[in-house]
């Protein structure tokens, strides 16, 4: 089994975040949120994906930005459809 | 080879075995699955009614259980759902692995108002009661859950929908074309009671699925903790 096999496309900067704010603690971080340990371990491990109402919750802890915190992880990003600008708006005459 | 890397590769060896064997689950599964089959097969030999030894055996495990989690570091200790599916993977066994053996040693032809559709009936409640009575003392006394542990549910709720389904549709196939089989020989209250028991065996696969998902994840921290 590949060790990346888990993954979530989605990675984070949970665990620095941690680190730079006087090393807060796992169960600290969770029960900040209203989350279980485990969750916060699964996040760090990148072996899941958190909602977008959570994502914000944990941005706002640290006083980040969502996408400071959370960001494709190399080679996952997904393909996007055509740009806006790509499409011509049909003449309306 | 030095002695460091050779721990490390037997430590490696231990997770992966467990990863793929799920031994703690299915020890405990067989355990619980084993006791109830000898409550039912020892019921003459035993000094108190089958029921009764089924429900303080049940008590002390759910008590020991949590001597066992509280004694645990809070980074070992498991989480409030999975504490819920150990104590229902050892109910949902003990009860399908009596049930199962009572009503193979009833056969076909169950009389509800007999001594023994009695006994069956007053030893599976006792055992129910015990099951509820055990989660009381072995839930987490502060439960917590969160989407993950949701998400969790409704992925194993599905793979136990399939069990279900599958389990059914085995049942119909005997029931429609099995003419000289067990199954087609089965009166009513017979086939209540194997219907109770598919309900039970779907618990106990969702239930198994559900734990592996935690076990996973937990072999998946110990893991990128030891790198």
């Amino acid at each position: 089994m590949s060790a990346n096999a888990n993954l979530s496309p989605v990675d984070n900067q949970l665990r620095r975040l941690r680190f730079e704010h006087g090393e807060m603690t796992q169960d600290a971080l969770a029960r900040s949120v209203g989350i279980t340990r485990q969750t916060i371990v699964a996040l760090e491990g990148g072996r899941y994906a958190p909602s977008l109402e959570l994502a914000m919750r944990l941005s706002n802890v640290f006083g980040h930005r969502v996408d400071e915190v959370f960001y494709w992880r190399a080679g996952s990003v997904p393909k996007t459809f055509p740009s806006s600008a790509a499409i011509e708006p049909k003449n309306i005459t | 080879m030095t002695d460091r890397p050779r721990k490390c590769m037997l430590k490696q060896t231990f997770y992966l075995v467990n990863q793929t064997f799920m031994t703690q689950i299915l020890a405990v599964a067989f355990a619980a699955l084993l006791f109830g089959v000898f409550l039912a097969t020892s019921a003459h030999a035993l000094p108190l009614r089958p029921g009764v030894i089924g429900l303080l055996v049940l008590l002390l495990s759910a008590w020991m259980a949590r001597r066992y989690w509280q004694g645990l570091r809070a980074d070992a200790m498991p989480s409030s759902p999975e504490r819920v599916l150990w104590h229902s993977l050892v109910g949902y066994c003990l009860l399908g692995g009596h049930l199962a053996t009572m009503l193979y040693q009833l056969g076909p032809d169950l009389q509800i108002h007999s001594l023994s559709g009695h006994a069956l009936a007053v030893d599976s409640w006792t055992l129910v009661i015990a099951c509820l009575i055990s989660f009381r003392i072995a839930r987490d006394p502060q439960p917590r859950d969160d989407e993950r542990d949701a998400l969790i549910q409704a992925r194993c709720l599905r793979a136990g929908h399939y069990c279900l389904v599958v389990l059914l549709i085995g049942l119909i196939l005997l029931l429609g074309f099995g003419t000289h089989s067990y199954i087609a020989r089965c009166n009513q209250p017979m086939l209540a009671h194997l219907l109770i028991l598919t309900l039970v065996s779907q618990c106990i696969w969702q239930t198994s699925v559900q734990l592996r998902d935690y076990w996973l994840e937990t072999c998946a921290e110990r893991s990128q903790a030891s790198l």
